[in-house]
């Protein structure tokens, strides 16, 4: 009960101090040329205070406190520890709480870490950020209270969703956040260096480090949220275009393309409405996403709790955000660059402005599939459902021209440039197509497009291994990000075309065989842990190759709630995953089993690692 | 004239997107992913290959 009294009381002390922020702010702005230190004061604060709360949520969930409403609906006394921690953010109430934490982090450090930048411009800053964290603030005391009270106190809770008990979800929604959230600072610096008319190089040398900051987060909050679908969801695939996964790679798409920006702007002082809009649109895109996994206006793992008041509350205060920004946009932003700025058809400008363009189109794409459901169902009550081949067949085309110009781009030079290395440019470019060919000559499917595809994903590869030995250390983060995403796109695109897959229903002691792999379903096994008890298939796998393999894959039972869960068995090596999994029959003594061989699965999660890499080498190169 | 209408038609779309989803937002959950990640717990009944005890789901439960 006390931690809750604290937790509750700690979250409207926050919400005063970021009220008596506007006053203060207020008062800084017009009177002095220096930061008030009560600015300052205040916004640490506000810090503390939500950390204490945030800590109350976390002790009420690790003691089991069941007069806690939201660990009574989320956990219970059998779960372990790692998880009764992390569930804290694995419900709405608790990951609201840790946005608010996100947001006062950035702005407290924004205040800290922001040298000669002018005090106005801070002054704004931190006006804007206290909108978004007040606003969030009153969502949270208003309609999503993490401490609310029950009485009687029940003697266990109702568990946690036994698909987010695992290791790589229970670290996925906070370093998802400081990416997602940590946007919210680009957006509250952009509005007011908008106002203040002060956006220029320097400015995007400052802010860039930022963008920096929120890109290398969700780019690996990504990674961990599609790792954990990989091997938890038991389809054995890693993206499956699932509105909720949409709605991160929206704002990463509107990041990765102001990272771009920002460079150009940082260089040439141009692309200033791309930067302010692109500013703008990630984090509202980030707010978007909030609403369509928080309102129920999609059902998914994240859509915690259907309440029309919370759905409303986050569409409203999202809208009085995006008006905001349109008027601070179209009132204080002149664009003089295309008065000043022509743009030569050969030039690195061109190039990232061509493939801006293509990132937008993607963004597009993907905003469509996800949002189109609803607008339909709405206008003319029509239930659609948009799948992987809306994407594949609008996306892929137009990944060969972006990964061509990736690989061009970077030769470039500013302003003006020729192409240099003609033979070099020409020649990767052949073995790129020879080799893409002999690779798949014996695959009949889709040659030409495939071919096209990987003689693209090939080129980017090979010009930027070539960058590695010529250029050494000059635009080395570059260089690792846009290598990275070549092999990214290689090990995609191997392991769709290669992979394999057998679904058989068999028994215990039965094989399957067929002329390349032969499965022996052995035994079964059962197992008892705290939180499930589980039935364990094992299986001997061999192949042609003489490859040989034992595989126990789980069904999981777990006690609060009570659900089935189905746990892959996977054989990872450097070229390959093997992947099993079993589901029971209805009534029957038959298992279902679905055995994959997923080729390059290590490299997808390897090159995004090393995009996330290129950003933190830039993020260090900076600071040094 | 032409700098009026840009933001003008801007928070028109925005207000017509507003407008779509506060009506979305009365008929929750309209969109249902195909994976349905909560699954049922069968009834069945199989034995131990070298045991050959048997394993009930009820017995599991």
């Amino acid at each position: 009960l006390i931690y809750n009294l604290i937790g509750y009381y700690s979250l409207v002390i926050g919400l005063i101090i970021g009220l008596s922020l506007f006053y203060f702010s207020y008062k800084n702005f017009n009177n002095s040329n220096t930061l008030d230190t009560k600015i300052l004061s205040f916004t640490f604060l506000q810090l503390f205070f939500v950390v204490i709360s945030f800590l109350c949520l976390i002790f009420s969930f690790v003691i089991s406190d069941f007069s806690n409403e939201t660990v009574f609906n989320n956990s219970h006394t059998t779960k372990p520890l790692f998880y009764k921690i992390s569930g804290t953010w694995g419900n709405h109430e608790g990951s609201l709480l840790l946005w608010l934490l996100v947001l006062t982090l950035f702005i407290f450090l924004f205040l800290v870490r922001t040298k000669n930048q002018p005090v106005k411009y801070k002054i704004l800053t931190l006006v804007f950020q206290q909108i978004i964290i007040v606003g969030f603030f009153l969502f949270l005391i208003k309609t999503s209270n993490p401490f609310n009270y029950i009485f009687p106190i029940p003697t266990e809770g109702l568990g946690l969703n036994p698909i987010l008990q695992d290791p790589a979800l229970a670290i996925h929604p906070p370093v998802l956040y400081l990416g997602y959230v940590g946007s919210s600072i680009i957006f509250s610096s952009v509005l007011a260096a908008t106002s203040l008319k002060i956006i220029s190089t320097s400015w995007a040398s400052h802010i860039k480090k930022w963008i920096l900051i929120s890109w290398i987060f969700l780019t690996l909050g990504i990674l961990l949220g599609s790792i954990w679908a990989y091997y938890e969801l038991g389809w054995g695939g890693f993206w499956f275009w699932d509105p909720v996964e949409n709605v991160s790679l929206m704002p990463w798409l509107a990041l990765t393309t102001l990272l771009h920006c920002i460079l150009v702007l940082e260089k040439k002082s141009i692309l200033t409405s791309w930067v302010i809009i692109l500013s703008i649109t990630t984090f509202t895109l980030s707010m978007c996403g909030t609403f369509l996994v928080r309102s129920g206006i999609l059902n998914s793992v994240h859509t915690f709790a259907n309440d029309p008041e919370r759905g409303l509350f986050i569409l409203v205060f999202l809208f009085i955000l995006i008006f905001l920004s349109i008027l601070i946009f179209f009132f204080f932003h002149k664009d003089n660059d295309r008065k000043s700025y022509s743009f030569f058809w050969l030039s690195k400008e061109t190039s990232i402005l061509i493939n801006n363009w293509f990132m937008m189109y993607f963004l597009s794409v993907v905003l469509i599939g996800t949002v189109y459901p609803i607008f339909l169902d709405v206008i003319s009550s029509q239930k659609i459902s948009v799948g992987p081949p809306f994407y594949h067949k609008l996306i892929i085309p137009f990944l060969i021209p972006f990964l061509l110009m990736m690989a061009i781009g970077p030769k470039l030079k500013w302003i003006k440039s020729q192409l240099e290395d003609k033979i070099y440019l020409i020649s990767f470019l052949i073995i790129s197509i020879l080799l893409a060919y002999l690779v798949l000559k014996n695959f009949n499917q889709n040659i030409l497009i495939n071919t096209i595809l990987i003689s693209s994903a090939l080129y980017l590869f090979f010009m930027t291994l070539r960058d590695f030995f010529v250029k050494k250390y000059k635009n080395i983060s570059q260089n690792i990000a846009h290598f990275g995403f070549s092999l990214l796109i290689l090990s995609i695109l191997f392991n769709n075309i290669f992979a394999s897959e057998i679904i058989t229903n068999l028994k215990v002691g039965e094989t399957f065989e067929n002329s390349k792999t032969k499965i022996v379903f052995e035994s079964v096994d059962q197992k008892k842990e705290k939180n499930y008890n589980a039935i364990i298939a094992n299986f001997f796998i061999s192949n042609l190759n003489g490859e040989e393999d034992r595989f126990s894959p789980e069904l999981r039972i777990y006690n609060q709630p009570v659900i089935a869960t189905s746990e892959a068995d996977i054989k990872t090596t450097l070229m390959s995953d093997k992947f099993i999994v079993i589901n029971l029959v209805q009534n029957q003594d038959f298992f279902n089993v679905r055995y994959q061989v997923k080729p390059f699965m290590l490299w997808i999660w390897l090159s995004v690692i090393l995009i996330s890499f290129g950003g933190i080498v830039s993020f260090l190169q900076k600071r040094s | 004239m032409k700098n009026k209408i840009l933001p003008f038609s801007v928070i028109i779309i925005f207000g017509i997107i507003f407008f779509i989803f506060y009506k979305g937002l009365e008929d929750s959950k309209i969109y249902i992913p195909d994976v349905n990640t909560k699954k049922e717990i069968p009834v069945f009944n199989t034995k131990e290959f070298f045991s050959g005890e048997n394993v009930k789901s009820s017995s599991i439960l």
